[in-house]
């Protein structure tokens, strides 16, 4: 085993924690909009650890092309995605929790 | 500033981006792991500086990438709510965990739309 695929092992399970800690965060944090944002550090960075770790494993020219596809690809969508579900939570009226202020309440 | 520093500009804001998603991820997990919940959510109103729907997409994507911020939706100003923005301003709701005045989640918003519209648009920001 040489140095490289050494440390693509290590972020590769460093990835699957992040997934691990996202999971869990939909669990323990209050409302939708918090675990939107715990689920959004497995879309980002938990993703981009796996597919750099598959990488280190087995480098290549096109490989790396390809890997940078997929994490601007990846990138985009998951914020996408997470903006349109976090929009139908406020628009069906999902309650905040701990909030502190509100710019979107209607006017007293 | 001149056109013959954009490249430069845009891949230094990409490597700032690269160390604010680890830092934002960071203190996600962190507040997750460790017992407790310390999250002071709000819903902030920000009116950009940004002039086309390209540099709108771009920043409510980029602030729903960091952990802790997330866009809830946008809508173009008619000028009759709020003093400070022009009729056809692009504004955006966006959703803090860890802010406690909407005033301090906007100063975070308008340091990242500062250097984005700065990296982006080839003369930097020219007011």
């Amino acid at each position: 085993m040489n140095a490289l695929s050494f440390i693509g092992n290590i972020v590769i399970v460093l990835g699957a924690l992040i997934f691990a800690t996202a999971a869990l965060g939909i669990v323990r944090f209050p409302d939708a909009y918090t675990r939107i944002s715990a689920v959004g550090t497995a879309g980002g960075l938990g993703t981009v650890f796996v597919i750099v770790g598959a990488l280190l494993l087995q480098p290549s020219l096109t490989d790396t092309v390809k890997v940078v596809l997929i994490i601007i690809l990846q990138l985009a969508t998951s914020s996408i995605g997470s903006i349109a579900i976090a929009r139908s939570a406020y628009l069906t009226r999902t309650k905040l929790s701990h909030v502190r202020f509100d710019d979107l309440a209607p006017p007293e | 500033m001149t056109w013959a520093s954009w490249p430069w500009r845009l891949l230094s804001f990409c490597a700032w981006f690269a160390k604010e998603l680890v830092v934002a991820n960071g203190a996600v997990i962190h507040d997750n792991l460790t017992p407790g919940q310390r999250s002071t959510t709000g819903i902030a109103r920000f009116p950009t500086r940004c002039s086309t729907d390209t540099e709108i997409t771009l920043l409510a994507a980029l602030i729903t990438l960091t952990p802790g911020t997330l866009t809830l939706g946008t809508t173009i100003s008619d000028g009759m709510n709020n003093d400070e923005a022009d009729p056809g301003t692009r504004v955006l709701f966006v959703h803090g965990m860890y802010q406690v005045h909407a005033d301090e989640l906007r100063d975070v918003l308008d340091d990242m739309e500062t250097r984005l519209l700065n990296a982006l648009r080839r003369k930097g920001i020219t007011e």
